[in-house]
């Protein structure tokens, strides 16, 4: 799966395209490795994902453990409905930042 | 319609793709063709994973149904015995982020999604039953 970013107000953006099932959560997982590199202030931009598995939602989990772990900042955005349900599922809707969309998600971890 | 496929990661893509044409076809509710491909991707990634020896090739099978109430699903695979829904823990939802595990959150999907679900051994196969509400 493709996988852009970018750098705003000093937070790095991803914005994964595609469905994030058991095979393309390791593209979407490089990309999250790179981006903890490179940021301690991360936002993950789901508008163009349709669709997330468990195997994405272990990738979500390992960058916010990282940044937990280097008190950096982990906000979610964008998410439809679909994927917002797994989320509830999963209980990650309680424990993780999920905003309503990217300026919102910016700010809750400037 | 039966999706025949082996034990190759790449059974994932080509499940997705018979996913698409299924959902397509009988133009099953937005939120039931979700829940179908989520429950099934989770078990193929099991059955793949786990269910055979390393370098062994292993069959699965895929069948399918529906009508204006529900969408049925049989999943068979010739790999080792295994019920999902009684040897998978369950995960902890309320742990924190720090503590947070990801295992069992894939069958935990299946059994929280799915209206019923059973497993039988029958003939040295697998067999995973599911019934989703088309809505």
């Amino acid at each position: 799966m493709n996988v852009e970013s970018e750098t705003i107000d000093g937070a790095l953006i991803l914005v994964p395209s595609g469905r994030v099932d058991s095979n393309s959560a390791g593209d979407l997982e490089s990309a999250v490795r790179d981006a903890l590199e490179a940021s301690d202030k991360i936002v993950l931009d789901l508008a163009k994902v349709p669709y997330i598995s468990s195997a994405g939602l272990r990738v979500v989990l390992l960058c916010a453990k990282e940044l937990k772990a280097k008190n950096g900042g982990f906000a979610l955005c964008g998410l439809s409905e679909n994927v917002m349900d797994v989320f509830q599922l999963s209980g990650f809707s309680n424990i993780l930042e999920i905003a309503d969309d990217r300026a919102a998600a910016i700010s809750a971890i400037s | 319609m039966i999706i025949e496929l082996t034990n190759a990661r790449s059974s994932i893509d080509r499940l997705m793709e018979g996913l698409d044409g299924f959902i397509d076809e009988n133009k099953l509710a937005d939120k039931a063709g979700h829940q179908l491909r989520l429950c099934l991707d989770e078990l193929l990634t099991n059955v793949i994973s786990y269910g055979f020896d390393d370098g062994a090739e292993g069959r699965i099978s895929v069948e399918l149904e529906t009508d204006d109430k529900d969408v049925r699903v049989v999943m068979r695979d010739d790999g080792k015995p295994f019920n999902p829904f009684e040897e998978t823990a369950a995960p902890d939802l309320d742990a924190d982020v720090g503590d947070r595990d990801i295992g069992g959150l894939g069958v935990f999907f299946v059994t929280s999604t799915a209206r019923e679900y059973s497993y039988e051994r029958e003939n040295d196969q697998n067999i995973v039953r599911l019934a989703l509400n088309n809505e």
